[in-house]
């Protein structure tokens, strides 16, 4: 007879809290797969929660763990520093564009979100703009559950809301989407108009606006790329009235659209970059929040720090870890792989799921795939939640992780998001679980 | 290296029966010991779990989506159907799979497995280290491995028939090959395994089937680590202890129990029926820590047996306080000598009528029956002492489904995994498309066919043991049924007859069960049950189900509704001891489980509707998707042609789609907004349902004695103004009631059942009503004459319980 007499210790992030013994237990992994404690071997589609991207037990990344471990486990980020982690700052300033010069370390994406938002007001603040202060953000995105970026993310604000006050001065832009076009295709006059629609927002709020701050791709709310002629003008509108320009690159950095950075599609460049998830593959906690030169003058000149600290801030091992991501990510190929392999999965679940009534489409870039489901009674409406949840759930049982999404109103359906590494044939394999759990026999 | 390789380990599922003929994947001692094996040689073994099991298709695609080529399945007889049927639907998912059977008694009793089965082979001695063969095997698994033997030999193979344990498992044959197999518990440990609160002795497992035990040390080691992960509170099964037949290596498992006994609550055992005949045999058990003790009863035995037991008797009951005794009839007999049922049948009598023995703790040894055995007849005297005596643990389960299936008040979690109930309402299916419905039936649904025309129930006289541990009677219906599931290769799970008796009179037979006491029904129309108040003419049956069937019903039904709305009162007994038919439709949001499909009715000409008497969404042979697909299109039509998404009373209506001849949409949805309260008395019955089910304060309450609180109808607080609006702070979940004079709170959320004081409930009243915490101190002052600042202390104190116990809604704990 099989019972569970312990107390379950822990709760899971944003999960119910009497959640116990029903939630899977992983106990290893390698390469694309992870396996529960019963043996069962699961797909990864989703690296992790998007982060480890270089799948499981990498030899590199694993080495250079091992060796900052044994040399020195922690440096004090106050006082001291450490040639590994200046080491992984630098490599990160030569992947971007010079006007970035400067990298203040984070432990988690969150965190560096809340730098960026701190930085955009005191950027103005130190320029004697104290009225610039409103920071702009898109309604459906999704920045992070510490105060600030919790406040500043759009999805999920009826739940937010009851752990207010939330920190104040956040500004929800609609995301570029329209009734007419499916989320990620708008053009034409629909672009047309969610460009006026920026232009009078800047017209209206410009003056009193700190900084915009946005996700190329939006994520958590559903892989809705931003088009480029948006981003563009977003840009050209920020210069125009001093405002600031952030990406939120948690999620689409370090090579997961197929390019370093996923404003390299666009061309824009950003003044404050948040990055973690992939910056060293997940394998422990980091993050970073690079910033101009402009930034780093306006506190240069008041001779002011920056007030944010925790205490495992460029941890050596973290960033060891990092480099050595970054040299895998920089082998010859990779990259392409990820836009291959993206284009490859895209293509074929495309085509195996067309006629399908649940299939709405597939959106993304590289192997930041969302794939959007919709009611099977009524075309235009999304996937109800509990159905997205028993298809999630039946993926998983036929060995395939993913992530749902559900933006009330705008778009249904599940992330995948696999390991960098993935091969030809395990990409057909994600394909064909799909295929079957969404089409049935 | 962790050793994780996709598709080259070994996949093991256990499909463990937790009451009769229901199952879940699960685990158990042979499973773990396997897998540890595998795992420290380097394979990855996977265990396949599952507590909510989909249908056979389903779990087929799963275990084919485990990643592993090959799959070991554990076979008793309780599942032996199962695998059967699952090993060929998987075989149908992905030939290319291999799939071998194992299990503790398997080789020993022999299999006679059907021709054209498809499991490649099966395992008749040292699973583990044959699994490790198999596993490890590139090829076909045709090679000869020591203790497999591949389904291609199985013809030439003798079967090794019934060869009795007694005779195997002398002095000589044990062997303590189970040390080798180590790592198990700490495995469990690390892991953090579901606790299995049973530990091996020994096993059946050894080659030649010799008994396998551990060492003394080993053993001490494995109990300590079961017993940690155990706890104190909680009995320890000892599995396979029947096995030690040398007096030696029993005692050195004896004195290891002995030596952790102040860790348990005591540990659970088989003895043989001859170690209780032996008094200082016994004493030693008992000082052991065995406090638990199922007596292993030769199914016949001599008379020179009987005596010894008989005398025995007074000498047990000395030495047996605080010890908790059950039967086990084994089929086997342990003497030369022929023995007879009658000695058998009366020592059993002798022992229940002197209190030694629980009259229903008699059981039949299921792990001793070969797989493939269906029944095993019991002699008439032991029938007729099982029908005088016994007390069978009813199928609660089962008899929880057939009551689903007959309301349509589905919980939410068995929602989602293939159709539960297949109602066959004119009583037959078509034989042609049997095998249809294997793609509707889960792994644990059951098929009811309703017979409404007064027929004798088919069932004889003959008793039987069957394979899932329960007593059955022979039914010719039930093996018809399961004759042609056979013939269609259908795997059948539960089949049910609902036989009418005579008017209005019915009786439920669970599969081929013997009930010892009938499971009767009485099915009235609503508008009789008023006339009658379900008179007791007798006997009063297992179950009442009143129906609404016609307009005159309604009337009557709503009638007693509207009672409830204005005066917070039942009328009549029936309203809580009767359950309603179809209760879904009139019940509150959510309560409609359709568009899940969680039941289906099949007519005549096998058309298919989600709900009785209502429209048709199908027929048999279109797809479980299709169905679903169905189902959904015509339930949000009809919502939308009624507006129910702007409905004023979207929040509190079942919104029943699938309605019945006698009531359209217009009627039901001007019903339903008229009698505003019928969902709070849907809920209302429900929990006075449960409650007398299991708070004592509940049982034997005359309806008469219930007084419910409701926002527009309170016994305390002034009562509010016909018509005008009520804001409740008081959640939905919280019910305030009285029995008597005596208030009572129940919160459906926590399950909790609290007595209030009356200033308490007085003021959960006037929340419930709407009123402000000034208005509330003002009632308390004027009602019991207090001070101003006493009634404010008071309402803070109602305020912070009510909060605490999560009764009032988010705006009103800012009060």
């Amino acid at each position: 007879m099989l019972t569970t007499t312990r107390q379950y210790p822990m709760v899971h992030p944003l999960k119910d809290v009497r959640l116990g013994d029903e939630v899977t237990s992983l106990a290893a992994g390698e390469g694309i797969y992870v396996q529960d404690t019963n043996g069962k071997i699961y797909i990864d589609g989703i690296s992790g929660l998007w982060n480890v991207s270089l799948g499981y037990r990498h030899p590199g990344i694993r080495q250079a763990i091992i060796e900052q471990l044994d040399a020195l486990p922690y440096v004090n980020p106050v006082d001291y520093s450490n040639p590994v982690t200046l080491q992984f700052a630098e490599k990160l300033l030569q992947l971007t564009p010079d006007n970035l010069t400067k990298v203040a370390f984070t432990c988690t994406g969150s965190e560096s979100v809340e730098l960026a938002i701190k930085l955009m007001r005191k950027y103005h603040q130190l320029r004697h703009q104290p009225h610039k202060n409103v920071i702009a953000v898109l309604d459906k995105s999704y920045h992070g559950s510490y105060y600030g970026s919790m406040s500043a993310s759009g999805i999920d604000q009826e739940i937010s809301e009851s752990y207010g006050p939330k920190v104040p001065g956040f500004l929800f832009h609609p995301v570029p989407v329209c009734r007419h076009c499916t989320p990620g295709t708008i053009a034409g006059d629909c672009l047309s108009r969610q460009l006026g629609q920026l232009e009078a927002l800047f017209a209206r709020e410009g003056h009193v606006m700190a900084g915009f701050m946005l996700e190329p791709i939006i994520g958590s709310g559903g892989i809705i790329p931003i088009p480029e002629a948006y981003l563009q003008r977003l840009k050209e509108l920020c210069l125009e009235h001093d405002v600031l320009l952030a990406f939120d690159e948690v999620a689409t950095g370090m090579g997961r659209t197929g390019k370093m950075f996923a404003f390299e599609h666009s061309g824009v460049t950003p003044d404050i970059l948040c990055l973690s998830k992939g910056i060293n593959s997940g394998y422990l906690p980091l993050g970073a929040t690079l910033f101009s030169e402009a930034i780093q003058q306006a506190f240069a000149l008041a001779g002011s720090h920056i007030e944010h600290l925790s205490t495992q801030n460029g941890n050596p091992i973290a960033c060891a870890a990092g480099i050595a991501t970054l040299e895998a990510l920089e082998q010859p190929g990779m990259l392409e792989a990820v836009s291959a392999r993206g284009q490859q999965l895209r293509s074929a679940l495309d085509q195996a799921l067309q006629g399908n009534p649940l299939y709405l489409e597939v959106r993304g870039k590289g192997l930041m795939i969302g794939v959007a489901l919709r009611s099977r009674h009524r075309a235009e409406e999304c996937l109800p939640p509990e159905e997205l949840a028993d298809i999630a759930g039946k993926l998983k049982r036929r060995g395939l992780i993913v992530y749902p999404f559900h933006t009330p109103g705008l778009t249904s359906g599940f992330h995948l998001f696999p390991p960098f590494i993935i091969k030809e044939e395990e990409v057909l394999e994600i394909v064909s679980i799909v295929r079957k759990v969404l089409g049935g026999r | 290296m962790y050793g994780i390789s996709f598709g080259r380990g070994m996949t093991i599922a256990y499909f463990q029966q937790h009451t009769a003929r229901l199952f879940i994947a699960g685990d158990n001692l042979d499973c773990r010991y396997a897998r540890t094996f595998l795992k420290q040689n380097g394979i990855t073994a996977t265990q396949y779990m599952q507590n909510n099991l989909a249908t056979l298709y389903e779990a087929a695609e799963e275990l084919a989506a485990m990643g592993n080529e090959r799959i070991a399945l554990y076979v008793t007889a309780a599942n032996y159907r199962l695998c059967r049927s699952l090993t060929e639907a998987v075989k149908g998912v992905d030939e290319g799979i291999r799939i071998v059977w194992f299990g503790d008694g398997l080789g020993v009793n022999g299999i006679r497995l059907p021709a054209g089965t498809a499991a490649d082979g099966l395992i008749l001695w040292e699973p583990e280290q044959t699994l490790l063969h198999l596993a490890k095997a590139d090829d076909g698994w045709e090679e000869a491995v020591e203790g497999f033997i591949p389904v291609s030999r199985l013809t030439a193979w003798s079967v090794a028939t019934g060869k009795a344990v007694s005779q195997l498992d002398g002095e000589g044959s044990a062997d303590t090959r189970l040390d080798r197999l180590n790592g198990i518990w700490e495995e469990a440990l690390k892991q953090r395994w579901p606790v299995i609160s049973s530990i091996k002795c020994a096993d059946r497992n050894g080659y030649g089937h010799n008994i396998r035990t551990h060492s003394k040390e080993r053993f001490s080691e494995d109990l300590n680590l079961a017993l940690q992960q155990l706890g104190p509170e909680r009995q320890l099964s000892l599995e396979g202890f029947h096995y030690l037949a040398g007096k030696r290596g029993r005692a050195a498992i004896c004195e290891a129990l002995e030596a952790s006994r102040q860790l348990t609550a005591g540990y659970s055992a088989e003895i043989p029926l001859e170690w209780l005949l032996e008094q200082s045999e016994y004493t030693r058990l008992l000082q052991a820590g065995i406090t638990q003790i199922m007596i292993r009863i030769p199914i016949t035995m001599n008379k020179l047996q009987y005596n010894e037991a008989v005398q025995l008797t007074e000498s047990l009951k000395r030495t047996s306080a605080g010890v908790k005794l059950a039967a086990v009839l084994i089929d086997e007999t342990t003497d030369q000598l022929e023995g007879e049922a009658e000695n058998t049948a009366a020592l059993l009598t002798h022992w229940v009528n002197e209190g030694l023995l629980e009259a229903g703790e008699v059981q039949l040894d299921i792990a001793g029956l070969a797989p493939d055995e269906h029944k095993v007849p019991v002699p008439e005297s032991i029938a007729a002492f099982l029908q005088r005596y016994l007390r069978q643990e009813e199928e609660q389960a089962l008899i929880n489904g057939f009551m689903a299936y007959m309301t349509g008040q589905y919980p939410h979690q068995v929602l989602g995994s293939g159709v539960k109930h297949i109602g066959y309402p004119e009583g037959e299916w078509n034989q042609a498309t049997v095998q249809g419905l294997a793609e509707y039936s889960g792994i644990n649904s059951a098929i009811l066919f309703e017979h409404n025309r007064v027929s004798v129930p088919s069932s004889t006289d003959t008793i039987y043991a069957g394979p899932e541990g329960v007593w059955k009677r022979e039914n010719e219906a039930y093996l018809e049924w399961e004759r042609q599931s056979e013939q269609n290769s259908y795997y059948l799970s539960n089949a049910h007859q609902i036989n009418r008796l005579g008017e209005c009179e019915y009786e439920l037979q669970l599969n081929d069960f013997l009930h010892m006491e009938p499971l009767e029904i009485r099915q009235l129309q609503y508008s009789q049950a008023q006339e009658m108040n379900v008179a007791p003419s007798g006997r009063e049956p297992r179950f009442q189900l009143l129906n609404l069937e016609s307009a005159e019903d309604m009337d009557r039904f709503l009638e007693d509704v509207e009672l409830f709305s204005k005066s917070g009162m039942f009328r009549y007994a029936y309203e809580i001891e009767a359950d309603l038919m179809e209760s879904c439709r009139w019940s509150g949001v959510h309560s409609c489980a359709a568009r899940q499909l969680p039941r289906i009715f099949i007519d005549g000409d096998d058309r298919i509707s989600p709900c009785r008497g209502c429209a048709v969404i199908g027929r048999v042979g279109d797809s479980l998707d299709q169905l679903l697909t169905q189902v959904s299109v015509v339930s949000e039509e009809e919502q939308l042609l009624r507006g129910c998404r702007t409905c004023e009373i979207k929040d509190s209506c079942s919104k029943c789609s699938f309605l019945p001849e006698y009531l359209n949409r217009q009627q039901y949805c001007e019903l339903r907004k008229k009698h505003k309260l019928l969902h709070r008395y849907m809920q209302m019955v429900q929990v006075f349902k449960g409650l007398s089910k299991y708070a004592r304060s509940l049982q034997n309450i005359e309806v008469h004695e219930l007084r419910v609180s409701l926002p527009a109808c309170t016994h305390l607080w002034k009562q509010p103004e016909p018509h005008m609006p009520v804001s409740t702070a008081v959640l939905e979940t919280v019910f305030l009631f009285f029995i008597g004079d005596q208030p009572m709170l129940f919160h459906a959320g926590s399950q909790k059942l609290m007595k209030l004081n009356e200033p308490m409930a007085l003021m959960l009243e006037g929340l419930m009503s709407g009123a402000e915490r000034t208005e509330l101190e003002q009632e308390l002052m004027a009602r019991y004459q207090v001070e101003g600042e006493f009634a404010a202390r008071l309402v803070t104190q109602a305020l912070g319980l009510f909060a605490k116990e999560g009764c009032l809604m988010q705006a009103a704990r800012a009060v």
